[in-house]
């Protein structure tokens, strides 16, 4: 049976790469991330699973970083917002101006990527109950909404025109 | 952020857990962790809160099958695993209410059921569905930990009723219920991510009678077979007597107790015209 106490070292595969801190067993991912990796991308709200600031993809999967203690994570692909270099959801964020503030955008960014992965035809309904996750203190779920359908088109390659 | 300096334990079999919590003052099972983690924030956990035993790798926690004649769902499994599953559509419905997806992507089965919070709306459709639950509780003294399948709702008043240290392993769900015509609906103050104001579920069983429980009008989860039978017998003239039984409802700063009871009429009104 593993059993961590006191301050133990975790290696956790980070954004691909094999990340190593000294962690209570009590620490949450999201603090480890920004206080221990370095990896403020992940934001600290509320701090209590509502806000979805903190989100990050475990396996691929969407979750709130605040909610996860680190050393649950250590056989489980972590990825941060700083783990996306160029992705379409990225670019159609900034091109529609899908943020103002910017605190809850990392977390918008990676629940939208891991939203097209899964649902990658257009979905209503999985639009609305994904995107339902994180909150946005500006209220600028507009530009969230078209970034959101730009990333879409950008994902889809466009039709062939019709001949003849 | 647990502030305490605590044990993390990850057995292996659920002999391992139960052992593990026998050996640890302080100690809880943790799965998904989202009560856990949030309310040791709050410190309303972290004063007595000193070891934690992850349940995810005990593989009959996180058991999705078939056996024999009904199908089993592990206490560790997250609420998305199993609306992936698509295996009961009124859980489905009611799991998909609670939290957003992210939260459901770990929030447990197991959890939700024996948490503190008052709504622990999944057990509904379990009650419904009259499905068993199996434990496994540490044994007095030197005896070996008794493992034991009871009837849900025979060890489910207002709370799961379990001994200290009980680790809950798996519900067992009836294969026939899934097949039962249900009604599901939800009222929230604002947003759809929210707790309930209220809950409520229903199925027109196999012998054609309707079953109803409702969480979030009371601070616990309710179902009786009382309220059952009035509603199967008399329909919609049956609200006063099923609102009688009903006791008291909540009455705090997000619903009044007379809207809320506004609300069950309405709701179990609509939920007898889907059901009829």
């Amino acid at each position: 049976m593993k059993t961590l106490a006191g301050t133990v070292e975790l290696i956790l595969l980070v954004n691909g790469e094999e990340r190593r801190a000294v962690v209570r067993p009590g620490d949450t991912l999201l603090r480890v991330l920004r206080e221990k990796l370095g990896l403020t991308g992940a934001k600290c709200g509320c701090e209590n699973g509502d806000c979805g600031a903190c989100t990050v993809l475990l396996d691929g999967r969407p979750v709130k970083s605040c909610m996860v203690l680190a050393v649950e994570c250590d056989d489980l692909a972590v990825t941060t917002i700083e783990g996306l270099r160029d992705h379409p959801v990225q670019q159609a964020f900034a091109e529609e101006n899908g943020f103002q503030c910017g605190f809850c955008t990392p977390g918008q960014i990676l629940n939208a990527a891991a939203l097209l992965e899964s649902h990658p035809d257009p979905d209503d309904d999985a639009d609305r109950e994904w995107m339902q996750a994180n909150l946005c203190r500006c209220t600028g779920y507009e530009g969230i909404r078209n970034a959101l359908a730009n990333a879409r088109r950008r994902q889809k390659p466009p039709r062939p025109p019709r001949q003849g | 952020m647990i502030a305490a300096d605590i044990v993390y334990l990850r057995p292996e079999t659920a002999e391992e857990a139960v052992a593990a919590w026998t050996r640890h003052d302080g100690a809880r099972y943790l799965a998904g962790g989202t009560e856990i983690t949030t309310a040791a924030r709050l410190g309303a956990a972290a004063h007595d809160l000193r070891a934690v035993i992850d349940i995810k790798r005990i593989p009959e926690a996180s058991i999705h099958e078939i056996c024999g004649d009904c199908f089993r769902l592990g206490a560790a499994l997250n609420l998305s695993d199993i609306i992936d599953g698509e295996a009961f559509p009124l859980l489905n419905a009611v799991l998909r209410g609670i939290a957003d997806h992210t939260v459901r992507n770990r929030l447990s089965l197991g959890g939700n059921i024996a948490g503190l919070l008052p709504y622990r709306e999944a057990v509904l459709p379990l009650l419904l569905a009259d499905a068993s639950v199996l434990t496994l509780a540490p044994g007095k003294g030197e005896a070996p930990p008794v493992r034991s399948e009871r009837r849900l709702r025979d060890v489910f008043d207002k709370r799961l009723l379990l001994a200290p240290g009980e680790l809950v392993l798996s519900f067992c769900i009836p294969l026939d219920a899934p097949e039962w015509p249900w009604s599901h609906r939800r009222k929230t103050r604002t947003s759809a991510v929210d707790y309930p104001l209220v809950t409520t579920a229903a199925v027109r069983d196999a012998d054609h009678r309707i079953r109803f429980a409702l969480a979030g009008a009371h601070p616990f989860p309710f179902r009786s077979d009382a309220v059952d039978a009035a509603l199967s017998e008399q329909g919609p003239d049956a609200l006063p007597a099923v609102l009688e039984t009903l006791g008291p409802l909540r009455d705090d700063s997000r619903a009044s107790a007379d809207y809320r009871a506004h609300l069950l009429r309405t709701m179990i009104r609509a939920a007898l015209e889907e059901l009829a």
